[in-house]
């Protein structure tokens, strides 16, 4: 077996699927030329770099919640918080008009408590 | 040895930090579930493959962003489309191959934008190698520093390689799938899998070896 020979089944011994009379020549050759036993060494630790523990993002469940309401029109994963205090039920532009008014409501009464206290 | 989730399984104690892995019987039931559009069910299903998407499309478009709005993507489909799923593979590769497709879409997505000059993508790989993740143990300075440059090299090196040389070695290297799981995710025959994946690795390691010449020699 020669060095590039040897080269070729990098990939298949780093995944045990070499034959035993490839392996043993392989093991052989390798343990003739150190320099090829290197590089082998290297090609290992590289693959194993590719390894990563990253972990997914904590938030990634949210996203794909909202994202699959959105995208279904609030049919599933719907706003619990909403629905339960029944403002998801309701037009947006009646909660306006609703907020409008009770705005207004306030400024009146804060306007008419401030006239009555000034009135002598 | 992998444990059941306790949702599927109550019985049954799951560790802290071991893998979640389902048995043929636990999947059907899950499926099943699924299928009849339970939401708990789905949420069990993301909580179950999000890390090994997440890692997948993390190594594949070597962007941390781009890499969670995609596995994201992914679940939204997996969702929309799990009427489809006939079980002629595991509900693990099926999604592995959602995975692949989009990001292959994703990835011609930028080819395109990048002939046309915008190099967005390139400048967010090269931001976002330079932090990458680690797990819970803090390192020592140097240490911390060698695993953060040889990080960034591999991330580099991956986005050197074509798509399909990526997705070959995140599916075997990252997700230690078999070959033919590998076959049933990309569609490739088991002789050729073999073969592109040798190759992937080689150009993998010629790119990590001259990236890693490279930062010794500015270092």
């Amino acid at each position: 077996m020669t060095s590039d020979e040897a080269r070729e089944l990098f990939s298949a011994a780093y995944d045990a699927q070499l034959t035993p009379d490839e392996q043993q020549a392989f093991d052989r050759l390798l343990e003739a030329a150190p320099e090829l036993a290197r590089e082998y060494a290297e090609f290992c630790a590289t693959l194993a770099a590719v390894r990563t523990d990253a972990p997914a993002p904590p938030d990634l469940l949210i996203g794909v919640q909202t994202r699959l309401r959105n995208a279904s029109g609030g049919r599933y994963y719907k706003d619990r918080f909403a629905q339960r205090s029944g403002v998801a039920r309701l037009p947006p532009w009646l909660v306006m008009i609703a907020l409008s008014v009770l705005l207004s409501l306030a400024w009146l009464g804060f306007r008419l408590l401030h006239v009555i206290q000034v009135a002598p | 040895m992998g444990h059941l989730h306790p949702e599927l399984s109550p019985q049954r104690v799951l560790q802290p930090g071991s893998p979640l892995v389902l048995t043929g019987d636990d999947e059907e039931q899950l499926l099943a579930r699924l299928k009849r559009r339970d939401e708990a069910a789905f949420n069990q299903l993301v909580r179950l493959h999000q890390g090994a998407v997440y890692r997948q499309l993390l190594r594949v478009l070597g962007d941390a962003a781009e890499a969670e709005d995609l596995a994201q993507e992914v679940f939204v489909t997996v969702f929309k489309a799990i009427e489809s799923f006939r079980g002629e593979s595991r509900l693990s590769t099926w999604i592995h191959r959602i995975a692949q497709n989009h990001a292959r879409n994703r990835l011609k997505f930028h080819g395109r934008r990048k002939r046309k000059g915008d190099s967005a993508l390139d400048d967010n790989i090269e931001d976002n190698v330079a932090a990458p993740e680690t797990g819970s143990r803090i390192p020592r300075p140097d240490h911390q520093v060698e695993a953060q440059q040889a990080e960034a090299n591999i991330r580099k090196a991956m986005t050197l390689l074509d798509e399909e040389q990526r997705t070959l070695i995140v599916l075997r290297d990252l997700e230690n799938m078999s070959y033919e799981a590998i076959q049933q995710v990309t569609g490739l025959p088991s002789g050729t899998v073999k073969s592109r994946l040798h190759r992937a690795r080689m150009a993998l390691h010629e790119n990590f070896r001259a990236l890693s010449e490279g930062s010794e020699g500015r270092s």
